[in-house]
């Protein structure tokens, strides 16, 4: 990059599924929403106010022990590249807005942890689980909460419980999701019956990105529909059935396809690896379908001398911002230098079917 | 159902936010109008039901509008009708009967709360974990409301939700017990 990034290494160095095992439920995602009674919302509270607000939250999450060590990043003076960085690493599929002085990121050495302040709420704390050991995290999560609601009151009410300036994110404030890579439900088209039969009626499917309804890449997000008439451990205890239910049917479908040894998925996944390899330029959207297919290669035995953890490394580096880190180049360029990056990380790869 | 993207909103809803879900297409004669309508649109609403309660609740919510705003940070009713961020906590407060009325209407509210939520005004809807837990301050008031919503599921015979609503109560209430007894 010829503009330098304030980005700490760790988070430009590392991308969040490098080291996955798990190949179906990538990652698990907890993000808490708070705002202090003292002062009004972001949408209405004063400069000077704001400012408290972000010296109160930025001076408290620099001297946690819950973090290692964190680093805080002014939200204006981040580049466009940075921001659209944080986005993508993240995997934040709601955008965070235009930026103010009074806004910023903490982010820390374990790339699992992103702390907003003042954007949308005083604070929103995410956390991003990706070992399975979700309850941890949580605990985690619930302790670093508790410890920040020390110095100054939460707004809260017994009646709607944490207030947030969204009121769809009001009473438990939090937000939880589950990143699945389900090629063979949605391949085989089977997903309006696994969504039906597995997901429980308090959590819903939603994509990662693009419009409604197009699931780039076969990844589903669970998610809870509702932070408010629920216990906290509820919408956990849901999000973790949910996705164990789809993970088990991913698996099933899986194991058929490789029985059946079936044509229709052998062709599905020669022409990604051919898309991927020889196109001259490539979008995120076909690339991420493309990846998708290869993932499933691997799983299958069809795709041979890469890894499925490579493959999780060229989901993000393909990304926009992603890539910019590694060769800056302008905007019309961008879909070649995706295309060059992915014949040369697939240059190993091998197509056994 | 397709939607258009030269359909507009109502002019009264022409400061809404919340997200385009309806597409309404009137036929009068060889006249077509098409309007683009978020799920909870009372022009929406007032349209299907005519002249029936709903209006009635529609004309109430139109009264209050012009002259209810919070104190503190100064959002309206017509801007959190309209689906706009609130401002503060006072705002949850004066706007309490139009915001319990929108979550529900939007689907925002766990459906197992739902009914104790819409018979009795008072009761708490959330739930789950408050600042001061240590201090059972609110928990008396959840649990209340928790079995409201128990003997209602038991009367409409849902005996799913009501076993539900059971184990959380149970499970609020041995959480509660862990917790005295960690401190005791």
């Amino acid at each position: 990059m010829t503009e330098k990034t304030q980005l700490p290494e760790a988070l430009t160095n590392h991308t969040p599924w490098e080291n996955s095992e798990t190949p179906i439920w990538l990652s698990t995602h907890f993000s808490l929403r708070r705002n202090y009674s003292r002062y009004r919302f972001p949408q209405k509270i004063s400069e000077i106010e704001s400012h408290q607000v972000l010296d109160l939250i930025k001076n408290q999450l620099l001297s946690s022990s819950f973090l290692k060590e964190p680093v805080f990043l002014q939200s204006e003076t981040l580049s466009p590249t940075d921001r659209e960085y944080i986005i993508e690493h993240f995997n934040f599929i709601d955008g965070f807005g235009p930026a103010s002085k009074s806004q910023g990121f903490i982010v820390d050495n374990s790339r699992c942890f992103l702390g907003m302040i003042n954007m949308g709420d005083h604070l929103v704390l995410q956390w991003t689980e990706m070992t399975n050991d979700w309850e941890k995290t949580w605990h985690t999560l619930s302790q670093m909460e508790l410890a920040l609601g020390n110095s100054l009151e939460y707004a809260y009410l017994n009646r709607f419980g944490y207030l947030t300036s969204d009121t769809t994110y009001c009473g438990t404030g939090l937000t939880a999701q589950a990143f699945m890579h389900l090629p063979a439900i949605m391949q085989m088209g089977k997903a309006e019956e696994a969504f039906s039969g597995e997901i429980e009626e308090d959590i819903f499917p939603r994509e990662m990105g693009g419009s409604e309804g197009d699931f780039v890449g076969d990844m589903i997000v669970l998610q809870n529909k509702y932070a408010l008439g629920l216990t906290e451990d509820a919408i956990l205890q849901s999000l973790h059935l949910s996705a164990s239910k789809l993970k088990t049917a991913e698996e099933t479908l899986r194991k058929h396809i490789k029985e059946t040894d079936s044509p229709e998925m052998k062709d599905k996944i020669s022409r990604a690896y051919g898309l991927l390899s020889h196109s001259y330029q490539l979008q995120t959207p076909e690339v991420l379908s493309a990846l998708s297919l290869l993932k499933l290669g691997i799983y299958l035995g069809w795709v041979t001398n890469i890894t499925d953890q490579k493959l999780n490394e060229m989901f993000f580096k393909c990304r926009r911002a992603h890539l910019l880190f590694t060769k800056d180049a302008p905007q019309e360029e961008i879909p070649h230098t995706r295309a060059e990056y992915l014949h040369s990380s697939l240059k190993e790869a091998k197509l056994t079917i | 159902m397709q939607m258009s993207s030269e359909d507009e909103r109502p002019l009264e809803c022409s400061g809404c936010k919340k997200p385009i879900k309806i597409t309404y297409r009137e036929i009068v004669g060889n006249s077509i109008t098409c309007s683009a309508m978020c799920e909870s649109c009372p022009v929406f609403h007032e349209k299907i039901h005519g002249g029936s309660s709903s209006k009635d609740s529609l004309i109430s919510w139109e009264d209050k509008d012009r002259s209810v705003c919070c104190e503190k940070c100064g959002t309206s009713m017509e801007a959190v009708r309209m689906g706009q961020p609130l401002g503060c906590i006072e705002c949850y407060t004066i706007f309490e009967d139009l915001l319990t009325h929108e979550l529900i209407l939007a689907d925002k509210v766990a459906p197992r709360m739902k009914p104790s939520v819409q018979t009795k005004k008072s009761m708490p809807i959330h739930i789950g974990k408050s600042p001061d837990e240590d201090k059972d301050v609110g928990l008396s008031e959840k649990l209340s409301s928790m079995n409201e919503a128990l003997n209602e599921a038991l009367q409409k015979e849902n005996y799913e939700q009501a076993a539900w609503l059971r184990d959380q109560i149970k499970a609020l209430m041995e959480k509660t017990h862990d917790g005295k007894d960690a401190t005791t």
